[in-house]
C-alpha cells in the first residue's frame, strides 16, 4: 500500500527540514572549521610575526643599550682623564704664576729623600747627581726655592692619582707620590740619584707637544698600570718644565667596569689606537691582555680583526663577530684624549634572551590561544549538534503536527463525502481552510446540489411521464372506445360477418377502421391511414373520423359516394396547416343486392375472394384518388362492385404489409395473399380470418418493434336479407 | 436517412438516401425549415431514397406548399418503389416529379 498524504505530507516536510538542516550544519561546520584553520594560520603568522619583531626590536634595544653602556663608560673615563687634565693644567698655571711673579714669594724648603724620610704624598724635591755635578747658581737655587711654593697644590686630588710633580728645565723635580700602602715612600739610592725628569718620556711628550698630552700605558714602579697627564709650564724666558699627574689607569678601569655590571656573559676591555688590549675583564682567551703585546687588529678572528681595527680609529659601532667559533656582540666608543676605545663584548645569546623571550612567550601565548579556540570551537560544536538534535526532535514533533492539521480537512472531507454517497444530499460540507481543499468542499458542495436538483428534476420528469403515460393510456382506452366493436351492434345479423382490429405500435394510432348502418340495408365500412403516428395521428383520426362519419350520415339516400368523401375531405382540409393527411377506404354494401361501391382516397386496394376463388387485389381502375386532408375541392370517384353470397373482402392498412421482422424484411403482400388463401378453405369466421393473420405477422415479426399501426378489417356477404 | 445539401446560389439541391419514416421525417422536416430560407428552386434527388413513410409523404406535402410560394421543387430520380407509394396515393399529381 502506498502511504497516504499525511505520511507522504510527513515524510516532505521531514525530508526538506532535515536536508535544510543538514545543508546549515554543513555549512556552518566547514565555516567553522574554516575559520579555524583560518585563526590557526593567522594566529600562527601573527605570533611568528609579533615574535619576529618583538625579537629584533629587544635586539635592537640591546644593541643600543649595549651601545650606551660602552659610550658611558668611554665617557666617564674621559670624565675622570679630563679631571686629571685640568687638574695638571691648574698646577702648570699655578706655577707660572709662581715664576712670574717671584718676588712676591719666600723661597721654601722641600724634604730631600736622599737624606729624609718622605711621607706618602709629601711633596719632596729631588735632583740627581749630573744634575747637582752640573752647578748650581743662585738663581736656580732661588727658582727651586720659590718653586717650592707649588707644593700646596700637589696634594693629590682624586685616589686615582699615584703622582703629581713639577720637572723643571733644570732637571730638577718637585714631586708629591702616593704609596700603594699610606706608608712613607721608599726610593732607591739608584733611582734619586740618576732620576731626571727632562729624560722621561712624559716630559719629552709634553714639551715637544707644547700642550697637555697623556701618555702611554705603562707599568710604574710600583707596579701599577698607569698613565701620566703631561702639560708644559712657562715663565717669563719662556718654557719652564713640565708639570705631570700619574694616574692609575687600573683603578679608573676598575671603577668604571665595576659601575654597572653589563650582563653576566660580557667581557670589557680597552683597545689602544694600536690595536694593543690595555685593560680586560678577560683573564685568559683573546681578549686578555699579555706580557707581549699584540696588535688584536690581526688576530685570527676576522670579524673580531676587523672591528678592533674601527675601534682603533676611533669608530663607535655595535657589531656581531665570532669568536671562539660563538656568535657575540661586540661594542665599542672611543676616548679621545687618549685614542683608547672601550669595548664590551656580550654573547649574542645574552642579548637576544628577552627578544627569545618575548618571542616564545608570544608564541606560547599564540598556541593558547590556539588551543582556547580549538576548544571552545569543539564545545561551540558540541553545543551546535545538541541544538541541531533538539531542533529536529521540534521539527519532527511540529511536522507530525502539521501534516495532522493539513489531513485533518482532508479527512473531514473523505467523511462528509462517504455520507453524500450513502445517499445523504443535504449534507453540507463546512470546511474553512482557505485552501483548494475549501474550494474542493465547496465544489463537492455544488455538485451535491446540482445532484439534489437533478435527481428532483429526473423524478418531476419521472412523474411527468408517469402522468403522460396514464394519460395515453387513458387516451388509447378512448381511442379504442371510439372504434366500434361487432358485438352488441351486429349481435345476431346473418346478413353479413364483420370483424376488425386496431394494433397501434404507439399508445395510440392514427389508423383507424368504422362500419355502422346507414339505414337498415345499407353498411359503411371505413378503414383509414393517418399519416404519422402517436398523439397528432390519433387527434386527426378523430376529425377524420368524425367528418367522414358525418358527412356520410348526412347523406341523401342514393348520393353518390364520391360526393360524400369529397365534403369530409373538404371539411377535414380547412385549416390543416400541418398538412395531415389521411387514406381512407370507404365502401357501402347494400345488403339487399351484395352490391358495394366504395371510394379509394389514396389508400391500399382491399383483397378480394370471390365464388371461393383466392383473394386478389382489387384492380385500381384508373388514377387512384387521393388521400383526405391534402387539400381542398378535391374530386373522387365512386367505384362499385356486387358481392355474391360467401364473397368476402379484406381491408387492412400497410402496417401489416410493411411489418418488419428483425432483419427489416418486410411481411409483404404475397405473404398475406398466402395466410389469407390458407385460411379461407375452411370458411372462417372473419373474427378467425383476422386473428389468424395476426398471428402469422405475430410469428413473423419475432422480436422485432412493432413500427406501424396495424389495421385489419374482414366483411363477408352472406344473403340477401330483406326486412 | 441521409441528407446532403448543395447550395448554388437560389438552387438547393438535397440529396436524400434511405428510409424516410415517421422519425426520419422529424429530423427531414427541421432540416428543410433551417435551410430553405431565400431558395427558389428545391430539387430532391431521390435516388437513394428506398422507402417513403406517409409521414415522410406529409413532409414533402408541406414543403410542396411553401415552395409553391417561394419558388419551384422537383423531385428526381424516383425508385419504382417510392414511385408506386405516389402514384396511389395520388401524390404524383400534386408533387412535381421528374422521371
Amino acid at each position: 500500500m502506498k502511504l497516504d498524504i499525511r505520511r507522504r505530507m510527513l515524510l516532505l516536510a521531514l525530508s526538506g527540514s532535515i536536508l535544510s538542516f543538514l545543508a546549515l550544519g554543513l555549512i556552518i561546520f566547514f565555516g567553522v572549521m574554516s575559520a579555524r584553520d583560518t585563526v590557526a594560520e593567522r594566529g600562527r603568522l601573527l605570533g611568528a610575526s609579533a615574535s619576529n619583531f618583538v625579537e629584533s626590536f629587544a635586539e635592537d634595544q640591546a644593541r643600543r643599550r649595549l651601545s650606551a653602556h660602552v659610550g658611558e663608560k668611554a665617557r666617564h673615563i674621559e670624565r675622570e682623564l679630563e679631571h686629571t687634565r685640568r687638574d695638571a693644567e691648574e698646577i702648570a698655571q699655578t706655577m707660572k704664576l709662581i715664576l712670574a711673579e717671584k718676588e712676591k714669594y719666600l723661597p721654601r724648603a722641600l724634604p730631600d729623600p736622599h737624606t729624609e724620610t718622605v711621607a706618602s704624598g709629601e711633596p719632596y724635591l729631588n735632583m740627581s747627581r749630573a744634575v747637582a755635578a752640573g752647578g748650581v747658581d743662585e738663581e736656580m737655587r732661588r727658582t727651586m726655592g720659590i718653586s717650592g711654593n707649588i707644593v700646596d697644590s700637589l696634594s693629590p686630588r682624586s685616589r686615582f692619582y699615584t703622582g703629581v710633580f713639577v720637572g723643571s728645565k733644570d732637571g730638577w723635580l718637585i714631586a708629591a707620590d702616593v704609596t700603594p700602602d699610606g706608608g712613607p715612600a721608599k726610593f732607591s739610592e739608584k733611582f734619586l740619584d740618576s732620576y731626571d725628569p727632562r729624560e722621561m718620556n712624559w716630559y719629552k711628550l709634553a714639551a715637544a707637544a707644547g700642550k697637555t698630552v697623556f701618555t702611554e700605558l705603562y707599568t710604574d714602579t710600583n707596579g701599577n698600570r698607569c698613565i701620566t697627564c703631561a702639560t708644559p709650564f712657562y715663565d717669563e724666558g719662556g718654557f719652564a718644565g713640565v708639570v705631570g699627574v700619574d694616574c692609575n689607569a687600573e683603578e679608573i678601569y676598575q671603577q668604571t667596569a665595576d659601575l654597572e655590571a653589563f650582563g653576566k656573559t660580557s667581557v670589557k676591555f680597552v683597545l689602544s689606537k694600536n690595536g694593543e688590549i690595555l685593560f680586560s675583564t678577560q683573564k685568559e682567551g683573546p681578549l686578555a691582555v699579555t706580557d707581549v703585546p699584540r696588535d688584536l687588529r690581526t688576530s685570527e678572528e676576522q670579524s673580531l680583526a676587523l672591528e678592533a681595527s674601527a675601534m682603533a680609529a676611533g669608530k663607535n659601532d655595535v657589531s656581531l663577530v665570532t669568536i671562539g667559533g660563538q656568535q657575540v656582540y661586540l661594542a665599542y666608543a672611543p676616548m679621545e684624549s687618549l685614542g683608547w676605545s672601550f669595548g664590551s663584548v656580550i654573547s649574542q645569546e645574552e642579548v637576544t634572551y628577552p627578544a627569545r623571550y618575548a618571542r616564545d612567550n608570544i608564541q606560547g601565548q599564540m598556541k593558547e590561544f590556539s588551543e582556547d579556540f580549538r576548544s571552545l570551537l569543539q564545545q561551540l560544536t558540541g553545543v551546535g549538534v545538541a541544538l541541531l538534535l533538539l531542533a529536529l526532535v521540534a521539527i519532527v514533533s511540529l511536522s507530525v503536527k502539521a501534516s495532522s492539521h493539513f489531513v485533518r480537512p482532508i479527512l473531514s472531507l473523505t467523511e462528509g463525502v462517504n455520507d453524500i454517497a450513502q445517499g445523504n444530499l443535504d449534507r453540507k460540507l463546512d470546511l474553512r481552510t482557505g485552501d483548494e481543499i475549501e474550494r474542493l468542499a465547496e465544489c463537492v458542495n455544488a455538485m451535491t446540489g446540482n445532484l439534489k436538483t437533478h435527481i428532483e428534476n429526473l423524478a418531476r420528469v419521472t412523474a411527468d411521464k408517469e402522468r403522460i403515460k396514464a394519460e395515453l393510456s387513458v387516451a388509447q382506452r378512448i381511442q379504442a372506445g371510439m372504434l366500434p366493436s361487432v358485438s352488441p351492434d351486429f349481435s345476431g345479423q346473418t346478413a353479413f360477418d364483420l370483424d376488425a382490429g386496431m394494433n397501434p405500435a404507439k399508445e395510440v394510432g392514427g389508423d383507424f377502421y368504422d362500419f355502422y348502418m346507414l339505414d337498415e340495408n345499407r353498411l359503411a365500412v371505413t378503414v383509414a391511414d393517418v399519416s404519422g403516428k402517436g398523439v397528432p395521428a390519433a387527434l386527426f383520426m378523430v376529425v377524420a373520423k368524425t367528418m367522414l362519419q358525418n358527412s356520410a350520415l348526412a347523406a341523401k339516400e342514393g348520393e353518390n359516394l364520391a360526393d360524400v368523401v369529397a365534403r369530409a375531405n373538404d371539411a377535414i382540409s380547412k385549416n390543416n396547416d400541418q398538412m395531415m393527411f389521411v387514406t381512407v377506404f370507404f365502401g357501402v354494401l347494400d345488403l339487399r343486392t351484395g352490391v358495394f361501391d366504395y371510394v379509394n382516397a389514396g389508400h391500399n386496394p382491399p383483397l378480394a375472394t370471390s365464388g371461393g376463388g383466392p383473394f386478389a387485389y382489387l384492380a385500381v381502375a384508373g388514377k387512384p384518388d387521393k388521400p383526405l386532408g391534402v387539400m381542398e375541392g378535391l374530386s373522387f370517384r365512386q367505384q362499385s362492385l356486387t358481392l355474391a353470397a360467401g364473397d368476402a373482402l379484406f381491408f387492412y392498412t400497410d402496417g401489416v404489409t410493411e411489418a418488419a421482422d428483425e432483419k427489416a424484411e418486410l411481411y409483404g403482400e404475397e405473404r398475406l395473399k398466402a395466410v389469407l388463401n390458407r385460411e379461407a378453405a375452411a370458411m372462417p369466421s372473419m373474427k378467425e380470418l383476422i386473428a389468424a393473420v395476426r398471428q402469422d405477422i405475430s410469428a413473423y415479426v419475432g422480436e422485432a418493434e412493432q413500427s406501424d399501426d396495424i389495421t385489419m378489417m374482414g366483411l363477408r356477404y352472406l344473403s340477401a336479407e330483406t326486412k | 436517412m441521409d441528407i446532403k445539401k448543395e447550395q448554388n446560389g437560389t438552387t438547393l439541391t438535397m440529396a436524400l438516401s434511405g428510409r424516410l419514416d415517421t422519425v426520419a421525417a422529424v429530423d427531414f422536416e427541421k432540416e428543410l425549415n433551417a435551410s430553405l430560407d431565400g431558395v427558389e428552386s428545391l430539387i430532391f434527388d431521390c435516388a437513394e431514397l428506398t422507402y417513403v413513410a406517409s409521414s415522410g409523404l406529409r413532409s414533402f406535402l408541406m414543403v410542396q406548399k411553401r415552395m409553391n410560394k417561394q419558388g419551384k421543387m422537383v423531385m428526381r430520380h424516383v425508385q419504382d418503389a417510392v414511385m408506386e407509394v405516389l402514384t396511389m396515393t395520388g401524390f404524383d399529381d400534386l408533387l412535381q416529379i421528374e422521371k
